[in-house]
């Protein structure tokens, strides 16, 4: 656990932007506590279901007694149960994450970290559960989802300095925690998303079987995304150290054919498969930008 | 343009297209999560160069442009004459002196050609004036001083001299006016331009790499003059080239006709200002002949003498000056024994000493002219103390081995060492011993032996190989008649050699003469008796010649007598006997008045820088009454030759470059109209600069603004 002395700094902002946004999955969910989320359960909502004949055993409160007085039928009531929801976080904090960014602009892992720290306060102050993976050249930690302050805290922790080193395949890496997140739930992948995406893909489509409300946030770096450099330089892979030495004019041109190829890869996968895609780069108005999509998200009706 | 050797600096134009094309500073590593979107093969090529910042590119490459055209100082079409720098140089040699037209030298005309340009001198001009013959005259350096060019102008004058510093000072004038920025520079030569002139152009890399490469050119100011008639007194000398007095001398002058007509030509002797023999003579085209005047010298002191031609196109090459020495009555003084007899019986007698006396004299011993030109006195060893040693040329001792006192022998040394000649025969009654005892401070350490008689008479050497004095080479090469009949029957021999020459051997080897120099004197030893019982040398024709060449070689040098003639603008030693001892200057005047030092040892001096032909009287100011000597000063050789420089000569020896010939008129002419924009190619290097400056900083924010 890192040091309990380092506490991730959220633009306050933000978190004022955040406030009352509510986050729901656009499925069912299923959670262990009664909360305001729609779940596959029957329960005691206010939330009208349907009606079955009477069986012995059920309690005799839930029989409709106007039904029975029209129809001489006994019928039970049947209502939703609402539970709370219980939010995966599968945080990419490979060697790429990492990398230093330009003149005071804050690193992807920053980003990402303030990404997850701020969804996971909406979460819990909706007396709803969070959990995190963070992945690196493997899982490098696993909180189980849970409610409370003491939890937000504890996730708190260690984003402010997220654990694990070095890099693989994200995408690949996922699936396992994937598997364990279960069924019904909501799901923010945050990655910078730069690996060859099929394995990723993989991971989006388990999830989306799984009836995860998956979202996708790929961090980039602004300069990842422009490319802005003009002088001979040797660059490095921050993961496998491998160095090219070149003219980043003559470079820039393919650089970006292939880049943007890739990001319409991914932005196409998640339209077709209903993963929502929100790309982000350290030089966006994270404030507006994460809460326009919030506020476009609970407008679109999803949950 | 001024400086046409900037545009060089173009090639600092590639500078930053390289630095543009291919600017691969290192810079830090940057790690790139994003790395596998570059590809190995667009890294290959981005290696290739290519333009960046386009724009800063071409105002830096527009920056150095205009740099390059303000460094090389671009001239532009203007209503005025530019600013000009000219050395002009004016030669002085004695070729100048031809006739340019009636009554006019070419000096006078070039001199008012340039006196012209002076005058048209504006505020810019700067013009340097150079008066140059056989070395610089005059020369102003570069002035904008109207008047200070119009003075050393008009103390311009021409010479006897050549022109050997004529290139030199064009080489110099060409290097001055490098350094000169301004639109027309030249070095203008107002010359004859004879060939002779730019003879060691070819010789000279500095001054052809100066003409080829250089922004100066070299105008040669001339204008085409037609040919004139010109005949020389190429040089002249008497035979022979001293006399006594009321004697005759011949004098032998070429004349050389070099014009390409027959021509007729009076040649004509002067002795100081009157006239002696004339001679009319036809030469035909290109023709040198010798011509031979007698002249009789009635005075006793010398005389400057000259010849000379009728007047034609160059009048300078028509003298010759040679002076003529005057030689002194020869003052012999013999010493013998007492019993040699009195002169009047040397008449009959067959002695030894009287056959030496005739040798010496034969002109008394004839009674012809006794005791004009040689005079003998004859006296016995005890006289010697009595008389004044110096007032005599040479010494003769016959028969002395043995002398009065010491005093004689120490008047004796000191006359040789102070120049004196000293002829000594033993005779055979004479001791060797008292002999070497007597003059071995005279005989540089040579002692006799006994006396040698073999018992057949011996013929002379001919070997020249063996004698290391040349006194008697005539002797030997029979010169003088054949040696085979003269033979040596009584002799002394050789006891020690000391550091005496071998003058003369006998057949069988042994000397029969040696020398030996003491100091400024010689002392000569004839081994042998003029007796004619001990040689038949007195029966011989060579007697008398070689008794002379003996006395002329020991008075050698109290009595040299050669004429003093040099060439203007020679530098020439000499001695003058006659004022040995006085120090300070000697007074050299004729033409032109000068003064020379003598040499630290009192007797010789160095003549040098006369330029002005004619005959010049050599005095000291310590010695005005002493005999008056001549120095005759000629026209240097070669300057006669009045042929032009051809083009295809002239190109040969300067190269093609930067030289051109041209008239007086066109020279005007020449200088171009035009002024320098410097200022506004300041200005304009100057906006070019901030232009730069704000799209250099322009372009830097905006990468700054990208990254």
């Amino acid at each position: 656990m890192p040091d309990s002395t380092e506490r991730l700094s959220i633009d306050p902002r933000l978190l004022q932007r955040m406030k009352g946004i509510e986050i729901k999955s656009r499925f069912l969910a299923k959670g262990l506590y009664n909360n305001r989320h729609r779940s596959t359960d029957f329960g005691s909502s206010n939330e009208f279901i349907e009606y079955r004949d009477y069986q012995p055993g059920d309690a005799l409160s839930t029989i409709d007694w106007r039904v029975y007085a029209r129809t001489d039928r006994l019928y039970v009531k049947r209502f939703e149960m609402e539970a709370n929801m219980e939010v995966h976080f599968l945080l990419d904090t490979s060697g790429s994450m990492r990398v230093q960014a330009e003149r005071g602009l804050p690193g992807k892992l920053e980003l990402a970290a303030t990404i997850v720290g701020a969804v996971a306060t909406m979460v819990i102050a909706q007396q709803d559960s969070a959990g995190l993976y963070c992945i690196a050249d493997g899982v490098a930690v696993h909180i189980p989802p849970s409610q409370g302050l003491r939890h937000l805290s504890l996730l708190f922790q260690h984003l402010s300095d997220p654990p694990g080193s070095g890099g693989g395949d994200f995408g690949k890496l996922a699936q396992r925690p994937m598997q364990e997140i279960g069924r019904k739930g909501v799901a923010f992948v945050v990655s910078d998303a730069i690996d060859p995406p099929e394995e990723l893909f993989e991971t989006l489509k388990g999830l989306m079987v799984r009836e995860q409300d998956v979202t996708l946030f790929q961090i980039l770096d602004k300069a990842e995304l422009e490319f802005p450099f003009d002088k001979m330089t040797e660059f490095r892979n921050p993961e496998t150290d491998q160095r090219i030495m070149g003219d980043p004019l003559r470079l820039k041109q393919q650089y970006l054919k292939r880049m943007n190829s890739h990001l319409q890869d991914i932005e196409q996968f998640c339209n077709r498969t209903g993963v929502d895609y929100v790309r982000i780069h350290n030089g966006d108005d994270l404030v507006n930008l994460l809460a326009s999509h919030f506020i476009q998200r609970l407008v679109r009706g999803r949950g | 343009m001024l400086s046409p050797l900037m545009f060089f600096g173009l090639l600092g134009l590639g500078v930053p297209v390289l630095i543009h094309l291919i600017n691969r500073r290192q810079m830090p590593p940057r790690y790139l999560a994003t790395l596998r979107f570059l590809d190995q093969e667009d890294v290959a090529n981005s290696f290739a160069p290519r333009p960046r910042d386009v724009l800063q590119l071409l105002l830096r490459l527009l920056l150095i442009a205009l740099f390059v055209l303000l460094m090389a100082r671009l001239i532009v079409p203007s209503e005025t004459t530019a600013p000009r720098a000219l050395v002009i140089v004016l030669d002085n040699s004695m070729s100048m002196k031809r006739e340019a037209a009636p009554e006019v030298t070419m000096f006078e005309h070039c001199q008012q050609q340039i006196a012209e340009m002076i005058d048209g001198m504006s505020e810019q001009d700067m013009f340097s004036f150079v008066l140059v013959g056989d070395r610089v005259f005059i020369d102003t350096g570069l002035t904008r001083d109207r008047q200070l060019l119009k003075d050393a102008l008009s103390k311009a004058w021409v010479s006897d001299g050549g022109s050997r510093h004529l290139l030199p000072c064009v080489e110099r004038g060409l290097a001055e006016l490098q350094g000169q920025k301004v639109i027309d520079a030249a070095v203008l030569v107002f010359s004859d331009h004879q060939s002779v002139v730019y003879a060691s152009g070819d010789r000279s890399p500095a001054l052809r790499e100066l003409l080829e490469r250089g922004k100066v050119s070299l105008v040669l100011v001339g204008d085409s003059l037609p040919p004139v008639d010109n005949l020389s007194v190429e040089r002249a000398a008497f035979h022979p080239e001293n006399v006594f007095l009321g004697t005759s001398s011949k004098l032998t002058a070429a004349v050389r006709n070099r014009t390409s007509q027959e021509k007729t030509v009076e040649v004509k002797l002067l002795d100081g200002s009157s006239e002696g023999e004339s001679r009319a003579v036809v030469l035909a085209a290109g023709e040198e002949v010798y011509v031979d005047l007698v002249h009789s010298f009635d005075s006793p002191v010398d005389v400057a003498c000259s010849v000379e031609i009728s007047s034609d196109g160059l009048d300078a090459d028509n003298v010759n000056n040679l002076p003529m020495r005057m030689r002194k009555r020869r003052q012999i003084l013999m010493i013998a024994p007492p019993k040699y007899q009195t002169a009047d019986e040397m008449e009959t007698s067959y002695e030894g000493v009287n056959l030496l006396a005739y040798a010496i004299n034969p002109e008394e011993v004839l009674g012809l002219a006794s005791g004009v030109h040689t005079s003998v006195k004859r006296v016995t060893p005890n006289g010697l103390e009595r008389l004044s040693l110096s007032l005599y040329t040479t010494i003769v001792l016959y028969g002395v081995d043995q002398l009065p006192g010491e005093k004689s022998l120490s008047d004796l040394d000191s006359y040789v060492r102070g120049g004196g000649g000293l002829y000594i025969i033993p005779d055979a009654d004479n001791s060797p011993v008292k002999f070497n005892e007597t003059f071995s401070p005279l005989l540089g350490g040579l002692e006799i032996g006994v006396v040698k008689e073999p018992e057949s008479a011996l013929f002379l050497s001919k070997n020249e190989a063996a004698v290391s004095s040349p006194v008697l080479l005539p002797l030997m090469r029979e010169e003088w008649g054949s040696p085979d009949d003269i033979t040596v029957s009584r002799y002394f021999g050789i006891r020690s050699k000391g550091t005496a020459s071998c003058v003369l051997r006998a057949a069988n080897d042994d000397w029969l003469g040696a020398e030996m120099p003491l100091d400024k004197g010689r002392v000569f030893l004839q081994l042998f008796s003029c007796d004619i019982r001990d040689t038949g040398m007195p029966r011989s024709q060579a007697f008398v010649p070689m008794v002379r060449a003996v006395l002329d070689y020991v008075a050698g040098a109290r009595d040299s007598l050669r004429p003093d003639i040099m060439r203007a603008g020679d530098t020439w030693y000499t001695d003058f006997l006659q004022f040995r001892g006085l120090g300070g200057d000697i007074s050299v005047d004729g033409p032109g008045k000068h003064m020379f030092p003598m040499t630290p040892d009192g007797t010789g001096v160095k003549i040098h820088d006369i330029f002005i032909a004619g005959n010049y009287s050599v005095t000291h100011p310590a010695k005005r009454t002493g005999r008056r000597r001549w120095l005759a000063v000629n026209p240097v050789k070669g300057e006669s030759e009045l042929n032009e420089i051809s083009e295809e000569e002239l190109s040969t020896k300067l190269g093609a470059g930067n030289v051109s010939r041209m008239a007086y008129e066109e020279v005007v002419n020449r200088f171009s109209k035009t002024r320098e924009i410097l200022p506004w190619m300041l200005m304009v290097v100057f906006v070019a600069l901030i232009v730069e400056s704000v799209a250099g900083a322009w372009q830097s924010r905006k990468r700054e603004t990208a990254t």
